[in-house]
């Protein structure tokens, strides 16, 4: 999977590319998403349009670190997910924590 | 038709293993979308008979056998089918007791939704030898209808 980050006015935008999956993918995402969130951005959106297959162990993640945002006093916000991961994530009844959005726009404009 | 795989209790021997089933289900004509579904339903089984099953020590063995087409006997699956049965050596589990993950508080865990995914993905889930071996039987010609 390839992770790319970068500063968006007040968020971070954060896009995945490929399979979000038990080993080096959700290790890396973790590590990603333990570093923005140590560093005090707690503000994220996830472009999720060029992830093609997530796992009960990347779900697991992303819960993960949507908590810690909130913590933070932040939020995590999804962008155009795939079929299937809109797929994945309802069948576990977790897609309607996120505020998901269209675009990247519309989801940074959402922070302010 | 039969394929059988025996990987090291490792989470690198699971990546080829759903690479295969996966192609082996479009090589059938699978409706589009069902060989994900199944690719999910796999990657879950396996992942939890490495480690849950074999607590992810390589010197453990996961056996799994796909059974495909051409029925030559009842325990066969249908032409469109697809029957996956994967074993493991640990000291099983009681199926009953997994938690609902759509339930209260465990909406928000970080773990526990594997098995509940292999039910919703597949169209017939069922185990044996005390929770060491899990069958799923996967219907090739039709997506799993997502309620969410």
């Amino acid at each position: 999977m390839d992770i790319s980050v970068r500063k968006q006015g007040n968020a971070q935008l954060m896009k995945l590319r490929g399979e979000l999956k038990l080993g080096d993918s959700v290790n890396q995402f973790r590590q990603t998403m333990e570093e923005l969130i140590a560093a005090g951005d707690a503000s994220i959106v996830i472009n999720l349009e060029e992830l093609r297959f997530m796992d009960s162990s990347g779900i697991g993640a992303l819960m993960r670190a949507f908590a810690s945002a909130k913590q933070r006093g932040g939020n995590l916000k999804l962008v155009n997910p795939s079929k299937l991961v809109v797929q994945t994530l309802k069948l576990v009844s977790v897609l309607n924590l996120f505020e998901v959005y269209p675009d990247d726009a519309s989801a940074l404009g959402s922070f302010g | 038709m039969e394929l059988q795989f025996n990987f090291r209790a490792e989470i690198a021997g699971i990546a080829p293993i759903v690479q295969r089933v996966t192609g082996l289900a479009q090589e059938m004509h699978c409706e589009p979308g069902r060989e994900m579904q199944i690719a999910l339903a796999l990657q879950e089984a396996l992942a939890n008979a490495v480690i849950h099953g074999c607590d992810s020590d390589p010197s453990k063995t996961v056996e799994c056998s796909v059974t495909y087409g051409e029925p030559s006997s009842a325990r066969n699956p249908a032409p469109n089918e697809m029957l996956i049965v994967i074993r493991d050596t640990g000291s099983g589990f009681d199926p009953a007791s997994v938690p609902n993950p759509k339930v209260g508080d465990n909406v928000h865990a970080y773990h526990g939704r594997g098995l509940h995914l292999i039910r919703e993905l597949m169209d017939e889930v069922s185990f044996a030898q005390g929770g060491r071996e899990i069958r799923m039987r996967a219907v090739l010609s039709s997506l799993r209808e997502i309620s969410g």
